[in-house]
């Protein structure tokens, strides 16, 4: 029974492999592991074992070629379709001389057409557009003489896919009318019903529930935020040095946070029933948003932290978080979270929140401002500040409107005269 | 587990002809995962991509300075090996390991490991070192405040065969430099070269050669996730490969006693 043979995958994110060398022409007798081809990459060269052994009967990929993993580029045939005069039938031994001289050439992939297309009858030009097709697909067409544009693909977008060259040889064109696509260069909206990804309906039910469970209640707080960037743009090459992270706004927006939830403790507490739990830690949840959905790391004990540490667990949950390599308690159990509602290029946002906690910080976007300052005698001038709308999201039932105020302003005060060290 | 022999300063050719032994006994499944660490006399390896206009110096130049030319099977173009340089060889069966993610350990996923194993050595020794998407190896940025373009401080190039990895790297710690301008090394031709005795901020700390050798193998195990054992010497390491007790007789004896072959064969 033949043995297709595989590109194989040369690393996790690599999806396609060139062959730079057969080690074995078609008709020669290979040995199971016996290295068949090879794949150069940058800076790694790899001989490709044979899955089996037998008689190579037939290359389809030659050199030079890319193609991506798991596409067939050889395959070896069963010792049983070898027509080399028998040694041992059932072992296939690598015979040296006697099988190349009589064994016939297979027909490598580059054989001529078998099926004639019908060139008397002009068949229509699909479309126009380049670049639809594979690699693969484009040899195939050559190999047969086939113009792609007479093609139709079924692919997204008009692809042709090697199913449909196949089909084309073996069909000869279309005889049902070719749809003129319309033009690629404006993709139409699809009217269709794609289900929920599990991680989706998750979220969409824990959203629901949130809402429902609490009365949200917004204060919304302008911080004038000149300080911390002077202050980080001082700092940050020697921070990176020692701590070999970046830094960025979310340790200082972190450090004021903790200090602001020391002295408003309601705002790191959950309802347990008909009382009010306020949590002995500061279990600081820092949402990421992610392709595939939110997740919200958290930093345990985040009190506890110096300025540095703080940077770099927030730095590494936030790479683990999108490396997929999160421990499932890393991301549960939080009792105060931040969220970047910023990053998008808004004002701010308002932020559902994350129970049973019931406080939820959104860090907004950070812009260069006019602001009205006024100096110690009273005069106002205007001056360019760098300004960030934050948003506290709360659960009214717990925490009322003055605490939120108190809450934000020793947040702000917190940031606009921050005197703390941070290398 | 990976075990791993420090060697001291080998001839090109004869850690060529060790690796090709270990490789093989690695097929055969005589020895586990194996680092060579080590030094080369000063010599030039032209890898599978190479193109011969990246040496730079001509052969009578090469000859004066005692430099000799090989070329190799492993991936990549030129590159320059010489004392104050650590190179490692991990003879790795890549079948025997698994990424993070429970896949198949495939050969650019065991690149981009070495480069953290290295990456981390940096680390260890206060320097930051980095990648370059599309760059194989292990880069330094300008120091801190300087503009400049990004130097290579170790260069990677391997060759599998079967799943068994050969060759590996070539980390400079006080590498003469200034070697590096016999060639275009792995033809790059607009970023220079690091070492990791230029980088750090107080060289007279920076250990001997040897001690950096164990750092890396202690940096392996941590990025591969194995336990890592040091092997006392060569000698050490084939006694323990030593052949054990076949399972059954060769083929070739059983062929001449006129035996039948067996359906299935260990």
């Amino acid at each position: 029974m033949p043995t297709d043979v595989v590109m194989p995958q040369m690393g996790e994110s690599i999806f396609e492999g060139t062959i730079t060398k057969w080690l074995k022409k078609p008709g020669d007798a290979v040995e199971k592991d016996e290295p068949l081809f090879e794949i150069s990459t940058d800076k790694v060269d790899a001989e490709i074992p044979a899955p089996a052994s037998g008689i190579l009967t037939e290359i389809k990929s030659p050199e030079g070629e890319t193609v991506t993993i798991n596409t067939v580029v050889a395959v070896i045939g069963g010792s049983d379709e070898a027509t080399a005069p028998a040694s041992s039938a059932s072992t296939a031994e690598p015979a040296p001389a006697a099988p190349k001289s009589e064994t016939p050439k297979q027909a490598a992939a580059s054989a001529p057409a078998e099926v004639p297309v019908p060139q008397d009858q002009p068949a229509p030009i699909v479309s126009d557009e380049p670049l639809r097709s594979s690699p693969l697909v484009r040899r195939i067409a050559r190999e047969h003489n086939i113009d792609l544009r007479h093609i139709r693909g079924t692919g997204s977008a008009g692809r042709i896919s090697k199913d449909d060259i196949l089909r084309y040889i073996a069909e000869g064109p279309a005889t049902s009318t070719p749809a003129p696509k319309a033009p690629a260069s404006v993709t139409p909206l699809k009217d269709e019903l794609v289900p929920m990804s599990r991680m989706r309906s998750i979220i969409a039910e824990r959203m629901l529930e949130s809402r429902r469970t609490s009365p949200h209640a917004y204060s919304i707080y302008k911080i004038d935020m000149t300080r911390i960037v002077r202050l980080r743009e001082r700092n940050r090459a020697a921070f990176e040095q020692r701590h070999g992270i970046k830094l960025t706004f979310m340790p200082f927006i972190a450090a004021a946070a903790i200090d602001a939830v020391r002295q408003f403790p309601i705002v790191n507490a959950s309802i347990e029933g008909s009382g009010i739990r306020y949590h002995g830690n500061i279990h600081l949840g820092i949402a990421v948003a992610l392709e595939w959905g939110l997740i919200v790391p958290v930093v345990r004990q985040a009190e506890t932290l110096s300025f540095p540490a703080l940077a770099r667990t927030i730095a590494d949950l936030a790479e683990r978080a999108r490396t997929k390599k999160l421990k499932p308690e890393e991301a549960s159990g939080s009792t105060f979270t931040l969220t970047n509602s910023g990053v998008f290029g808004g004002e701010y946002g308002t932020p559902i929140l994350n129970q049973p906690e019931a406080a939820i910080l959104a860090i907004g976007g950070l812009k260069k401002e006019p602001i009205v300052l006024t100096d110690s005698e009273g005069n106002d001038t205007i001056a360019i500040r760098s300004m960030q709308t934050h948003c506290l999201g709360f659960d009214h039932r717990i925490i009322d409107g003055a605490d939120a105020g108190k809450f934000m302003t020793v947040f702000k005060d917190a940031l606009e005269s921050w005197t703390r060290e941070i290398v | 587990m990976i075990e791993y022999l420090y060697l001291g300063r080998v001839p090109y050719d004869e850690a060529l002809a060790l690796q090709n032994e270990l490789v093989e006994l690695r097929r055969a499944g005589r020895i586990g995962n194996t680092l060579l660490l080590l030094e080369h006399p000063p010599v030039l390896t032209l890898g599978r991509n190479a193109d011969r206009s990246n040496v730079l110096a001509s052969d009578a130049t090469l000859a004066n300075r005692g430099v000799t030319l090989h070329h190799i099977n492993r991936g990549g173009d030129v590159t320059y090996h010489g004392p104050g340089q650590l190179i490692g060889y991990p003879i790795f069966d890549l079948r025997s390991m698994k990424a993070a993610s429970g896949n198949r350990l495939g050969p650019v996923d065991f690149v981009r490991l070495m480069e953290e194993a290295l990456i981390r050595v940096c680390g260890t020794y206060g320097v930051h070192a980095g990648r370059i998407p599309g760059l194989t190896g292990v880069w330094c940025g300008p120091s801190a405040g300087e503009s400049g373009p990004d130097r290579k401080i170790a260069a990677i190039g391997i060759h599998v065969s079967r799943g068994i990895t050969s060759h590996g790297f070539a980390f400079n710690l006080t590498t003469n430099l200034s070697d590096f301008l016999l060639i275009n090394p792995c033809g790059i031709t607009d970023k220079p070269v690091a070492s990791l005795n230029l980088e750090v901020s107080d060289p007279a700390c920076l250990p001997a050669l040897e001690a950096v050798a164990h750092e890396a193998a202690r940096q392996f195990g941590m990025v591969f996730a194995e336990p890592i054992l040091a092997v006392e010497s060569l000698h050490a390491f084939r006694a323990r490969a030593a052949e054990d007790t076949p399972l059954q007789p060769p083929r070739q004896v059983e062929q001449l006693a006129g035996l039948p072959d067996p359906p299935v064969r260990a």
